[in-house]
Parts: C-alpha cells; sequence; structure tokens
C-alpha cells in the first residue's frame, strides 16, 4: 500500500472512531480503530515507519479528543514502540509473537495514557483505564484481524481478476 | 355473362326480406319447434367450445391486466409505504423532540431561577479514557468555559472548550469531573466523581456517622459556585464502609443515560446566583 493509501485508512479509522455509534459500543467502549491501524503499520514496517505513524494517527485523535494535551499521540507512540521492539525480537521457532503484539501495544497505549491523565491530576483514572482495558483490547485484536482478512480478500480478488485478465489476452 | 342470384339486385334484396320473415313466422310456428330446438341444441357444443375457448383466451388477459394493475399498484403502496415511513420518522423525532421539551419545561418550572439554552449532542470523545460530548453552541450563543450543562433529569457535565458556533462537555462519569454533593435525605456531603463508566459515578469523602439508604437521590450542594444547588447528581446503588475507614463511599446510578443524550440545555452564565433547592 501507498503512503497516501495508508493515510487514507488512518484517516478513515479516525472519523470512523469519533463517529462510532453509541448502541454499537460494547461494554460501552469505542473501539480504538486509529490504534489498530497504527500496531499493524508498525508491525508491518520497521521502527521509523511505527514512530512516523503513530505521531500522525495520535495528533489527529488529540486534535478530536478532550484529553489533555498530546495524551493520544504519546499513548500512540507506546503503542507502536512496544510493537516495534517485540517484533525485533521475533523469530521463527516464536511464531506465537505476533500473536502478542496487538494486545501488548493496546496495553502499553492505554497505560502510557493513563500515567499522562494521572500526571494532570486525574487520579480516579486508573479505575477508567482497568474498566476498559480488557475490551479494548479484544476490540483491537478483533479489528487487526477483520482488517486482514478483508486485504486477504481484496488480494485474492486482485488476483483473481488479473488471473482472468491474462487468461483473456 | 353474369347470374342474377338472390343475394344480388333488387329481385335478390327481396327475396332475402321474404326469406327473413318466412323464417322469423316458421320459428314461432309450434310444428316447428321441435325442430328448432334439435338445431338449438345442435348448436350447444359448438357455442360451448368457443364459449370455453373465448374463456381460456379471457383468463390470461385478464390475469395479465390484473398483474399489469398490481404492479401498478404495488408501485403506489411502496411509494405510499415510503411517504408513511418517512412521516413515522419524523413524528418519532418529533415526539423525542416533545418529550425533551415537556421535561425540560418541567425542569424550568422547578428551577425558575435558572435561565438557559437548549443544545444538540452533535458528537461524542473518541477516546476511551474520557467521556465527553459536543454540543452545537459556542461562544456566538454565549456560552463559556466552566457553563454549566444540564438535562432535564439532572447534571450533563461542565464545558471545557469553546469554538464560535460548539463547545465540548465534560460529562460527570469523566474520571476528570467532579462536583460537590449532598443527600437528600439523610444530608450526607460528599464528592461525586466519575469513574470513566457511563453508568456509575462515586461518592467520596462521605463521614462514617452519615447513613445513606439506597435509592436515596444525591443532589449538587451549590458550594463551589460553579454548579447550582440541587440539581440532581444519581442515586445511592451501593455503599461500601468499612470501620476501618474514617470516610465512607457510595457508588451512584447516575441520574442522566449518558449514553442517549441527544438535547442538552446549556445554563446561561449570566443567571443569578444559586437557587432554592427543591
Amino acid at each position: 500500500m501507498t503512503v497516501l493509501g495508508r493515510l487514507v485508512l488512518l484517516l478513515l479509522a479516525v472519523a470512523l472512531q469519533a463517529a462510532w455509534p453509541r448502541a454499537l459500543r460494547p461494554a460501552g467502549v469505542t473501539p480504538d480503530l486509529a490504534l489498530a491501524v497504527v500496531l499493524a503499520y508498525a508491525m508491518a514496517g520497521g521502527p521509523g515507519v511505527a514512530l512516523a505513524w503513530a505521531t500522525v494517527g495520535g495528533t489527529l485523535l488529540d486534535l478530536l479528543s478532550s484529553l489533555p494535551a498530546a495524551t493520544n499521540l504519546l499513548s500512540h507512540l507506546a503503542g507502536a514502540g512496544v510493537v516495534t521492539l517485540a517484533a525485533l525480537g521475533q523469530r521463527d521457532d516464536r511464531p506465537w509473537l505476533v500473536l502478542a503484539l496487538p494486545p501488548l501495544g493496546t496495553i502499553a497505549a492505554y497505560a502510557v495514557a493513563g500515567l499522562r491523565l494521572h500526571l494532570a491530576g486525574s487520579s480516579e483514572v486508573w479505575a477508567a483505564v482497568l474498566a476498559t482495558l480488557p475490551t479494548a483490547v479484544v476490540l483491537v485484536c478483533a479489528a487487526l484481524l477483520g482488517g486482514w482478512l478483508l486485504g486477504a480478500w481484496l488480494r485474492t480478488l486482485r488476483r483473481r481478476r488479473a488471473r482472468l485478465s491474462f487468461g483473456q489476452e | 355473362m353474369r347470374l342474377r342470384g338472390p343475394g344480388r339486385g333488387r329481385h335478390g334484396r327481396r327475396w332475402l326480406i321474404v326469406a327473413l320473415v318466412a323464417a322469423v313466422i316458421a320459428v314461432q310456428l309450434p310444428v316447428l319447434r321441435g325442430p328448432a330446438d334439435a338445431l338449438r341444441e345442435a348448436f350447444v357444443p359448438a357455442t360451448r367450445l368457443l364459449t370455453d375457448l373465448g374463456r381460456a383466451v379471457d383468463a390470461p388477459l385478464a390475469s395479465w391486466r390484473a398483474g399489469e394493475d398490481l404492479q401498478a399498484e404495488n408501485a403506489r403502496l411502496r411509494a405510499e409505504n415510503a411517504r408513511l415511513e418517512a412521516d413515522n420518522a419524523r413524528l418519532a423525532e418529533l415526539e423525542r423532540q416533545n418529550a425533551f421539551l415537556l421535561a425540560a419545561l418541567g425542569f424550568k418550572q422547578e428551577y425558575a431561577q435558572l435561565t438557559f439554552v437548549t443544545a444538540e449532542v452533535v458528537g461524542f470523545e473518541p477516546s476511551n479514557l474520557a467521556r465527553a460530548l459536543t454540543i452545537n453552541r459556542g461562544h456566538e450563543d454565549g456560552v463559556r468555559p466552566g457553563t454549566v450543562v444540564v438535562a432535564p433529569r439532572g447534571v450533563v457535565g461542565q464545558v471545557t472548550a469553546v469554538t464560535p458556533r460548539s463547545a465540548t462537555v465534560l460529562l460527570l462519569t469523566d474520571p476528570r469531573s467532579a462536583v460537590d454533593a449532598r443527600a437528600q435525605e439523610s444530608g450526607a456531603r460528599g464528592v461525586v466523581a466519575g469513574l470513566g463508566r457511563p453508568d456509575l459515578l462515586v461518592m467520596r469523602y462521605v463521614r462514617q456517622e452519615e447513613f445513606l439508604s439506597l435509592g436515596e437521590r444525591v443532589s449538587t450542594s451549590g458550594l463551589g459556585g460553579v454548579f447550582p444547588r440541587g440539581l440532581p447528581v444519581g442515586y445511592v446503588g451501593y455503599v461500601q464502609r468499612r470501620d476501618v475507614d474514617a470516610l465512607q463511599e457510595a457508588y451512584l446510578e447516575p441520574a442522566v443515560d449518558y449514553t442517549h443524550l441527544a438535547q442538552v440545555l446549556v445554563l446561561r452564565s449570566d443567571a443569578p446566583g444559586p437557587p432554592r433547592g427543591p
């Protein structure tokens, strides 16, 4: 995917997250679609790519959020950073590590956001973190799985179309 | 050479008239009634066949016509259905608005000292660690940071950021929110804070000597001068009281359903001081 395509996908994720219907929030938790997209980019690219997309995603969310300045930025940077570090330790004999990356990234992102809010004077934030984190982790994993399946389906369609057009020629 | 038959010329016409008159008379004669009936009987299978044939042709034609009519009727009914659905949606929206305005009127009568403007909720906070919403009233409508926002059922929150035509309202359920409150029956005082959950508030710093009862209404105390006194905050759902603690805590069910907020009331900043509690 091109850089422009990735940016459009991230913008779409931010917009969807901001307009997510109240009725479709499991346990009152909005899916962190922007974080899921940033984690996906971080897993696919290197540290530089992760840093860049985390900055873009976090800044976009900060523009729409009522949280203290740079909370989402720091949160996304932490999530992408942890995912990148964990991905560096991935080897062929540890294929399961890739499954642990999204939960690790989400936990890191929420922990840093909680710390940022705590430092801003909100001591009650840890209750909110603990209440929302399990559902948030599940939703990020589900979003990544859904995105991966959608990508695989689109690739298959493209391959089939290419094969058909080759056959016609 | 042309032959003159009975059907041609003046003589022909005369013969034809004579024959017709004779036939009419003959049919009336009782003597000839038997052969006439026999002839009529002989025609019955033919007429039946023709009638059946006519019906056979008629049935598909009628069906085709009925189909056309049904299609037209179907299209008309679909259009009617779409119009009724639109009307229904509009009426449901009007009903919702009416219910809100009735509730707002009740609120206005109960808190006559307060002046407010209605606002529509146009957005929600995208982050899970904050509970906030965006309303369609801003600086141009007299909304300022710190302005109190309520619903007919109780306190919604406080404005934290304002643009010319919109404002961000930090909900009472946000972990950063806190309001001084008082229980209606026991008179217990405490600070109600959000826990980041839409269905739960906590009332902290309640003295051990106070006895909160379940279901007791908790309202704003008016202390601090931000929230007017007597606005409903929530209802006591659970009390955590341990002898070793100096203070007790109560968990409240919010008075306002924060997940279904569509319209709110923004208290005008030019309102007079804290009103008399209900």
